[in-house]
């Protein structure tokens, strides 16, 4: 595998995972946990199913069923798997993959070195955004398998570990094909600009499952599946995606890029971190995360319901907002503590407020800049200097 | 030669004890708090054990994949028989089986539909009309197997459909009112004419009064909640 990641760039060093402590997974756990049962608490399932393709899917998991629902699998078929009721068994799948995004999205903090706490206090700007309660309302979607293994591409992706990239890719891939999306942000993360071919071999390594298996859902299982013979009697074209990509395109064209629905699902209330996040942050994690954030907001391009799929960009806004609470806490923790106080604010009182996001992010940045720099404490320094002393 | 290679020996334990003192000594001064504060996993774990455990969970799926795909090809319903409407409509040509009529009372035509030949039932409220074939006629499935018919249909008013098997000694009233069979209750369409496809449900031979294998007749009734027009364009039987 060395020689497939010979040319490759390695967005941080390799011991970078023994950042990660056993204290940080046992706090990262509680408190992903205890906001796991909170919100879930919060949010009971709904009483109107308003996707019924995945748990008709759940009962009969070999059985066709319209594009693109009929291209999701592997939910409904660890549903099929469970021996509770539909119900019951969509929601466990959507409690425990909520539970491990939590958990997942404190270790890739950790792994960039943001502080345990600040990662932790980020934790609630997931678990209370308008989509993740929409979602955990409404547990019958495949989105949340797919956030936790959006999650473990950046930990594989960010340490370059080819088994883990792949894992989380094609695990993605089979749970919801369009997925996919996440191999630029891969490519961005490992691309050396000295040899601009070569680097991408581990990208092909890493996604060549992931799209076999997008092929296979969407080409070769409709003509091996029921779906011939449910065909000839409906009449219905089911084998197609009942949405015209190329229409909806002309319909939409860039500008739908810029429409309010779209932004609103994008966390508003950590934009100022976030800027600060681009500013402060390493080079290669800002970009990796700004990669991010373009790849999930292309498909909305093509998308005709796009309600709940910018949300799709949170762990890019979350990393960046973790890069900009770790700025603002060397130059002083209450700093950055007030600056999370407003993001939580933000979130319960205007949690698809754009405007307020906006205004906090400018007074954000115009108290970072106007701060003075010699509060600051870097400790890092102080430590490196102690463990020198020693050896 | 013993004497020497038993004191090299001694010494070598001698050598070794200190060290491995000192290690169970470090151990146990190994608080909870240290443990705490110690690494999950070395970058050379990381980077071994992981990333083949990895790598084994993206080949497990691509074998879930196989299998799912195979167990949807092998699991997918099989068309029995498409010709039924024909059999009825033009029996000489599939050897004359037996056909008859429920409710002779009640006509119902051969019409013509979307440029297809359909069999059309014209009822009052509350009539009832049908027809039975032989069941030798018929490709049926086994006995272990589920069973269920698919339509084509075009229809005004509110159609109640009841089918199932019979044996010859049914008598006209049983088969119309006290035989276990399917019953399928078509949407009420009180404007226009429109069409309608029914995905079959799968049926055991217990859900009928006599299973299909011992029966001697295929019967297909249709019942009028109110005025209804009915026609009846293709009826698949199918095998899961």
């Amino acid at each position: 595998m060395t020689v497939l990641t010979k040319y490759s760039n390695l967005p941080l060093p390799t011991n970078a995972v023994e950042r990660i402590r056993w204290g940080d997974i046992l706090i990262a756990s509680l408190a992903a946990l205890i906001l796991s049962l909170v919100c879930f608490w919060m949010n009971p399932l709904s009483d109107h199913n308003p996707i019924t393709q995945y748990s008709s899917m759940a009962d009969k998991p070999f059985s066709f069923r319209e594009l693109p629902y009929g291209g999701r699998l592997l939910t409904p078929l660890l549903a099929y798997c469970m021996p509770f009721g539909t119900d019951t068994e969509f929601r466990l799948i959507a409690f425990g993959s909520y539970f491990f995004t939590g958990l997942f999205l404190v270790l890739v903090m950790r792994l960039i070195d943001i502080p345990l706490y600040w990662a932790v206090a980020l934790l609630p700007c997931f678990y209370f955004a308008p989509s993740a309660r929409f979602i955990m309302a409404n547990a019958w979607y495949t989105d949340p398998l797919n956030y936790w293994m959006m999650i473990c591409v950046f930990f594989g992706a960010l340490t370059r570990n080819l088994g883990v990239t792949l894992a989380a890719v094609t695990v993605g891939a089979f749970n919801r094909p369009e997925s996919l999306f996440l191999v630029p942000v891969i490519a961005a993360a490992w691309w050396n600009v000295k040899y601009p071919v070569r680097s991408l071999l581990p990208v092909l390594w890493c996604c060549a499952p992931g799209i076999l298996i997008f092929v296979s859902i969407w080409f070769v299982w409709p003509y091996v599946s029921d779906f011939l013979v449910i065909a000839i009697i409906t009449g219905d074209p089911l084998g197609t995606s009942p949405v015209q990509i190329g229409k909806v395109f002309q319909k939409h064209g860039f500008s739908v890029l810029l429409s309010y629905e779209i932004w609103r699902e994008i966390i508003p209330g950590a934009w100022g971190l976030a800027i600060i996040g681009i500013l402060k942050g390493p080079r290669r994690i800002t970009l990796f995360s700004l990669a991010h954030i373009g790849c999930s907001l292309l498909p909305m391009l093509i998308a005709v319901d796009f309600f709940r799929l910018p949300f799709f960009a949170f762990p890019g806004v979350l990393l960046l907002a973790g890069l900009g609470v770790s700025a603002l806490n060397q130059r002083h923790p209450i700093l950055a503590g007030a600056a999370v106080l407003v993001t939580w604010i933000l979130l319960f009182f205007f949690p698809h407020g754009i405007l307020a996001g906006i205004i906090a992010a400018f007074v954000l940045l115009l108290v970072y800049f106007l701060f003075p720099k010699t509060i600051a404490r870097d400790t890092s320094i102080e430590l490196d200097a102690a463990g020198d002393q020693f050896s | 030669m013993s004497k020497k290679s038993k004191s090299s020996k001694r010494k070598q334990k001698d050598t070794t004890s200190p060290t491995t003192k000192l290690e169970k000594a470090v151990r146990k001064k190994r608080t909870w708090y240290e443990t705490f504060q110690s690494p999950v996993l070395s970058s050379h774990h990381y980077y071994g054990f992981v990333s083949w455990a990895g790598y084994g969970i993206g080949v497990l799926i691509l074998l879930v994949l196989i299998a799912h795909h195979a167990a949807g090809y092998l699991l997918r319903p099989t068309v029995l028989d498409e010709s039924l409407i024909q059999k009825v409509l033009h029996p000489e040509n599939y050897g004359n089986p037996k056909i008859g009529k429920i409710n002779p009372t009640i006509k119902f035509y051969r019409g013509l539909s979307e440029d297809t030949e359909t069999l059309l039932f014209q009822l009052k409220e509350g009539e009832i009309a049908g027809f039975y074939i032989e069941s030798g006629a018929l490709n049926l499935p086994p006995r272990n197997r589920s069973f269920g018919i698919a339509m084509i249909t075009y229809y005004q008013g509110e159609p109640l459909i009841r089918y199932g098997f019979a044996k010859k000694n049914h008598s006209m009233k049983q088969i119309l009112r006290e035989l276990r069979c399917v019953s399928l209750e078509m949407y009420p369409n009180l404007d226009e004419m429109r069409g309608m496809s029914t995905i079959p449900a799968y049926n055991s031979p217990t859900n009928f009064a006599v299973p299909w294998d011992q029966s001697d007749y295929f019967y297909f009734v249709i019942a009028a909640k109110s005025q209804t027009t009915f026609h009846l364009e293709k009826v698949i039987f199918l095998m899961e």
